[in-house]
């Protein structure tokens, strides 16, 4: 009884994780731009694919926000409250 | 390289597969902006400009980081972000810099980050493979189909306005009827290029 646990780590320990995904995930023409290949490496490909969209999320966050920093536009605020007060649809 | 490929490209983008008349795409700013001839003459220079800058955007991405990383299943999803990105960031340096020019094209620059053309142009020259130039010229050549479209259309529609149309037909029925039709006298420039 008490050999079980060594034997469910033996299991566990010689087990890759990609082996078990191999087995998980259709690995065989997985779409979009991956073109019909015969075997996919899955935990590097979600790597880059995290790393390059928090990347791009960035760029594109800090580029939008110094943009919108460096080229404010002041608007009087006395235009509002004298729009709000004439006839106007909504 | 060769002109006459570039030539051919354009010729192929903009007459025999005619974003508007042959494939279908972009519709909805077709019909909301062709009432009238001035919004559409500038909603058709905004169009190619934008169009032919985030082209060649998206292309520097795919090819530069997309293709070494093999990611390029992501596609759509960055050529959407850049598109729109880049129309933001135009929209915000356009409204302190050159604010007539804003006024004039500034309500076009919204309507355009999320119209399909412009993500169908990025994704043809990714699936094409398409090199530098020719995306751009790519891009371009679909610029001006969409501004003969909405130009033809335009001009049409102002007469439109003056003609006896059928009561149930006023308005958007007789623009898509007339749609149709230039569809298919668009469909005689499919011998031009052979290719």
């Amino acid at each position: 009884m008490f050999e079980l646990h060594h034997f469910i780590a033996d299991i566990i320990g010689s087990l890759q994780i990609s082996d078990v995904l191999h087995f998980l995930v259709p690995q065989v023409g997985v779409g979009g731009g991956v073109e019909a290949k015969e075997y996919v490496d899955l935990l590097p490909l979600i790597k880059s694919t995290l790393i390059f969209l928090a990347g791009v999320g960035t760029v594109f966050g800090l580029g939008l926000a110094l943009t919108a920093k460096r080229f404010t536009v002041q608007v009087d605020p006395r235009v509002e409250k004298v729009l709000d007060v004439l006839a106007h649809a909504h | 390289m060769e002109f006459a490929k570039l030539f051919e490209l354009i010729i192929a983008a903009s007459l025999i597969n005619n974003f508007v008349f042959t494939r279908f795409l972009g519709l909805c700013i077709f019909f909301g902006v062709s009432r009238k001839m001035e919004t559409a003459v500038g909603m058709s220079i905004t169009f190619t400009s934008v169009m032919m800058i985030s082209s060649a955007l998206s292309w520097i991405v795919f090819n530069y980081i997309m293709v070494p990383l093999d990611i390029t299943f992501l596609k759509i999803i960055i050529f959407i972000g850049i598109v729109a990105g880049f129309v933001q960031a135009s929209d915000t340096v356009m409204r302190k810099v050159s604010p007539g020019l804003y006024y004039k094209l500034g309500i076009y620059l919204a309507l355009i980050s999320t119209n399909c053309i412009i993500l169908a142009v990025p994704l043809i020259n990714a699936g094409e493979h398409y090199s530098f130039i020719e995306s751009i010229v790519f891009a371009l050549g679909s610029g001006i189909g969409f501004a003969i479209a909405l130009i033809i259309m335009a001009s049409i529609r102002e007469k439109l306005e003056l003609a006896d149309v059928p009561k149930p037909f006023r308005g958007t029925p007789i623009a898509f009827i007339v749609t149709g039709l230039i569809a298919l006298a668009f469909t005689g420039f499919s011998g031009l290029i052979k290719l």
